[in-house]
């Protein structure tokens, strides 16, 4: 039972690590007429 | 238009360089980047976009039409348009890689009109996969 709990937590951890990882980390524009 | 963009959701730094019209959106610790607003932001301000770029780290995804997307939130997902590196892509499928590339190019003349909402990725660089 602690074994199977401590896989179940092993695995959201990992999961929620990934997610958050997931983002757009930069955005870059070219623009014309700016002053 | 650097007031208009920093007023953004998710916004924390916004660099601009007058020389060559370049501008680069940074987010916040936990913040997320909206593209589609930014875009929306940056042509209010009286500015044109001429391309927008992003680095975004996501899940691959296969579609059911046999193409790749990228989804970097929930519900937050962007179609990879095909080319040599989305085939590279293809063997990362379900796993996260690191990507740089295009969301926006001003469209030509004689080009097809962007649809609202669509971003599609084309991608021109892969920095990293798991």
């Amino acid at each position: 039972m602690k074994r199977l709990l401590f896989i179940v937590m092993f695995v959201i951890l990992v999961v929620a690590a990934a997610t958050a990882r997931a983002a757009i980390e930069r955005v870059d524009l070219r623009v014309e007429g700016m002053t | 238009m650097q007031q208009h963009l920093g007023r953004l959701e998710g916004v924390d730094r916004v660099e601009v360089s007058l020389l060559g019209g370049k501008v680069a959106i940074l987010p916040k610790a936990d913040g997320r980047l909206d593209p589609r607003k930014i875009l929306k932001a940056t042509f209010d301000s009286g500015v044109t976009v001429v391309e927008m770029a992003v680095t975004a780290t996501g899940w691959i995804e296969k579609n059911a039409d046999g193409g790749l997307s990228l989804r970097v939130g929930g519900d937050e997902t962007y179609r990879i348009l095909p080319g040599p590196l989305a085939r590279e892509l293809e063997a990362a499928a379900g796993r996260s890689a690191t990507v740089r590339g295009l969301l926006y190019r001003k469209p030509t003349r004689k080009g097809k009109k962007l649809e609202p909402g669509d971003l599609p990725l084309e991608l021109l660089e892969i920095a990293g996969k798991e």
